[in-house]
């Protein structure tokens, strides 16, 4: 076993807040990815515009400068408000940064995911006189995940890697402990190379686990063909 | 907003976008040039091969780069035979240790996307070049390579505009491109809005810089599939065969 | 001295030799599948041999093994008097490379090359393969477009032709190599039945040139009025052939009846 020099339990629970973290955001990312694939397709110009606007400013800024941006200018914020200095919560603004990425990106695989859906299914479903609301939930949304899993899952495999960049505001992630660890031990090399294994391992379940999720997708569609 | 702050700060901000620009360019190009090989080899019939440059792929792509980054600019000094070598005073600036962590980060990437783009060539147009006698590597020359990229060109695109973003991470080891210089800025003044924006705004700019420019690269390399006037067949100039042509037409 | 085998026969035999293409004994395995069971053929120059047969007949495949695009399992090709022995193993790049551009491919489904222009396509193997100049490769590639008739398509990709315009294409691709035999993989299979008859008349016109030519095809009716040899597949096997106007009169194997009798319903002249 590689020496961990005591810092064993402090990566753990690294690993551990890494993954509260990317799950949090998975979960808020997706409700804003598929909101915002419903703005895109809104017959508002303006609603359509804003949504637009959203997806192209998020994925033409680094990532790192989004969570500077909503850590600081939070922070700035806030002390403003309560009239003293209040720090924003480094897990709040992260989660709140990931979310805002990771639904922009997320925006695009629903929307695509939603064009997808064959049109014949949502015009009989106009034919039977069903309401909008109606058509959304029983016959676009339940449909539209198998074509959007793909895209989502690459998004996933990102959103994880970029929990390391939250690290940056002091985040007690995975990355940040094992950057005290490898300051404090003298030995970056071993420190960084576990992070990176546990990272490659994270990785590596999350494509075991997409594979058999699309697998269970395609199930019926397969039988169709 | 301090419009003043904004106006002052523009020029450093201006300048962290020429090294934020040259870091992008340079990984991009190290990487595609580390990455053309690599696909060739990742889609050639030796597994041994593609077996291993999979492995890289891999990790590469299965890492956080700001592991890597550490990893390279921190662990690199621990290896005493790197410290002893000359290629010690290359690991030792950040800047080198930023340009070959981004560049193998984005040959890993570059690599599928070219793999990808390779196995999409028709099988036929392969076959028609095998029928003509070129040999392999004529073949991947003239054939494959520009198809494979062609079709790989929009993932590509992207894979640039990632690279831009990407390379904001090496103002976590002490680089002053446009995210360090802007952290180094709001250190000063504390005004995070002012600062951060025009940055991020910078990055916009520079993005669709990077859009456009791949936009008309594919409108051109695309210019097979643009449907043309047929009333105007090349008619425009017309040469010595094509007056012959009338007379000696075999299949009309 | 009286060993010496008579004149007529050292005629054949040379002549088989200089033959521009033999094949003796040709198999190919496909796993357990044994898809060609055996072939011998010799095309004469200026032969035109059409190859008929139903679907998995293995004519197709006979074909390109003719091209090394498939590797027979068995068996000897001669290429122009060149020969090459199968026997399993890998016969080199290098020659195999030598000997394709002695043979034109024409393919059922064209295979031009879609990002470069017609006259490009038809370029390309000349300049980079043989050695000639972009100039005299130019020149060649007008004339034979001139031959099919596209020259006002020169500066056109393949996206924009019609199926029978990328086929005189492809022909005229074959041709730039100046082959020996021209192989034609049912030329007109994927082609609406409108463009059929701009592609027959070019390889018509080719044959009348005195070209050596194999043709797979459907169109018996084309088959029988252009080639001076038929050969008849069926599973791999040379089931029957002889010359057309024999072959077509009085056809002896039932199999061949039979097949004649559903082709010749609905798709000849």
């Amino acid at each position: 076993m590689i020496e961990l020099q005591g810092f064993g339990d402090q990566i753990a629970v690294g690993a551990f807040t890494t993954l509260r973290t990317a799950f949090t955001s998975l979960a808020l990312g997706v409700c804003v990815g598929i909101c915002g694939a419903v703005a895109k397709r809104s017959r508002l110009r303006i609603i359509r515009w804003l949504a637009d606007c959203y997806t192209t400013i998020v994925r033409g800024v680094p990532e790192l400068l989004i969570i500077l941006i909503l850590y600081f200018g939070g922070t700035v914020a806030l002390t403003a408000l309560f009239g003293r200095y209040v720090e924003v919560d480094a897990f709040a603004a992260g989660v709140f940064a990931l979310t805002i990425v990771f639904g922009a990106y997320a925006t695009e695989v629903f929307r695509a995911a939603i064009q997808a859906v064959p049109s014949g299914q949502i015009e009989a479903a106009q034919a039977l006189g069903l309401s909008r609301l109606c058509i959304w939930h029983l016959v676009i949304l339940p449909q539209m995940w198998r074509y959007a899993l793909p895209g989502l899952g690459n998004l996933w495999l990102t959103l994880l890697k970029d929990t390391a960049l939250i690290s940056v505001v002091g985040l007690e992630d995975l990355m940040r402990k094992t950057s005290i660890a490898a300051g404090t031990t003298h030995d970056p090399l071993t420190f960084y190379s576990i992070a990176a294994s546990l990272y490659l391992l994270f990785t590596s379940l999350s494509l075991f686990g997409l594979t058999w999720l699309e697998r269970r997708a395609d199930r019926g569609v397969r039988f169709a063909k | 907003m301090n419009l003043h702050l904004i106006v002052e700060v523009l020029p450093l901000l201006i300048e962290g976008m020429l090294l934020t620009a040259q870091l992008t360019v340079t990984s991009v190009a190290m990487g595609l040039l580390i990455a053309v090989p690599l696909a060739l080899l990742r889609t050639s019939p030796w597994p041994v091969f593609s077996h291993a440059i999979l492995l890289y792929t891999f990790v590469f792509r299965g890492t956080p780069l700001l592991v890597q980054l550490f990893l390279i600019y921190y662990g690199a000094g621990q290896v005493e035979w790197i410290r002893s070598s000359v290629a010690w005073s290359i690991l030792r600036e950040p800047y080198w240790c930023a340009l070959i962590t981004f560049s193998l980060n984005n040959a890993a990437y570059t690599t599928e996307i070219l793999r990808g783009g390779i196995r999409a060539v028709p099988a036929g147009e392969i076959e028609a070049a095998k029928a003509l006698g070129m040999s392999y590597a004529l073949r991947i020359r003239r054939i494959v390579l520009p198809v494979g990229f062609r079709l790989a060109l929009p993932a590509y695109a992207n894979e640039v505009v990632l690279m831009l973003k990407a390379s904001s991470l090496a103002s976590t080891i002490t680089l002053m491109e446009l995210t360090g210089t802007g952290r180094k800025i709001v250190a000063q003044t504390f005004s995070p809005y002012e600062v951060f924006i025009s940055a991020a705004l910078i990055y916009l700019g520079l993005t669709f810089v990077i859009v456009h420019f791949f936009g008309q690269l594919e409108r051109h390399m695309a210019k097979h599939q643009r449907r043309i006037d047929p009333s105007n067949n090349s008619r425009s100039r017309p040469s010595a065969a094509e007056k012959m042509s009338a007379s000696q037409e075999l299949a009309s | 001295m009286n060993t010496l085998p008579d004149a007529g026969k050292v005629r054949s035999i040379i002549s088989d030799i200089n033959a521009p293409l033999r094949v003796k004994n040709l198999k190919k395995r496909f796993g357990a599948i044994e898809v060609l069971k055996g072939i011998s053929m010799t095309a004469q120059r200026g032969d035109v041999i059409s190859i008929l047969g139903s679907s998995g007949s293995g004519k197709s495949t006979f074909l390109r093994c003719l091209n090394f695009l498939e590797e027979a399992t068995e068996g000897e090709i001669w290429i122009a008097g060149k020969r090459v022995r199968m026997t399993g193993g890998l016969v080199g790049q290098r020659e195999v490379n030598a000997l394709r551009a002695k043979l034109g491919m024409v393919f059922q489904h064209f295979n031009l090359w879609s990002c470069k222009t017609v006259l490009e396509n038809i370029v390309e193997a000349p300049v980079h393969v043989l050695g000639i100049s972009k100039q005299e490769a130019r020149l060649r590639a007008e004339e034979l477009l001139l031959k099919v008739g596209l020259v006002d398509k020169r500066h056109n990709y393949p996206t924009h032709l019609s199926g029978g315009q990328q086929q005189r294409v492809a022909i005229a691709r074959a041709l730039a190599m100046e082959p020996e035999i021209l192989l034609f993989d049912e030329p007109t299979s994927a082609l609406d039945p409108e463009l059929v008859g701009e592609v027959l008349k070019v390889i018509r016109s080719l044959a009348d040139e005195g070209r050596t030519m194999l043709i797979v095809t459907h169109e018996i009716g084309f088959a029988r009025e252009v080639s001076n040899h038929i050969v008849f597949m069926h599973q791999g096997q040379i089931e029957e052939d002889g010359n057309p106007g024999e072959l077509f009169s009085k056809p002896s194997s039932p199999r061949f009846k039979q097949f004649l009798s559903a082709h010749l319903g609905d798709r000849c002249q």
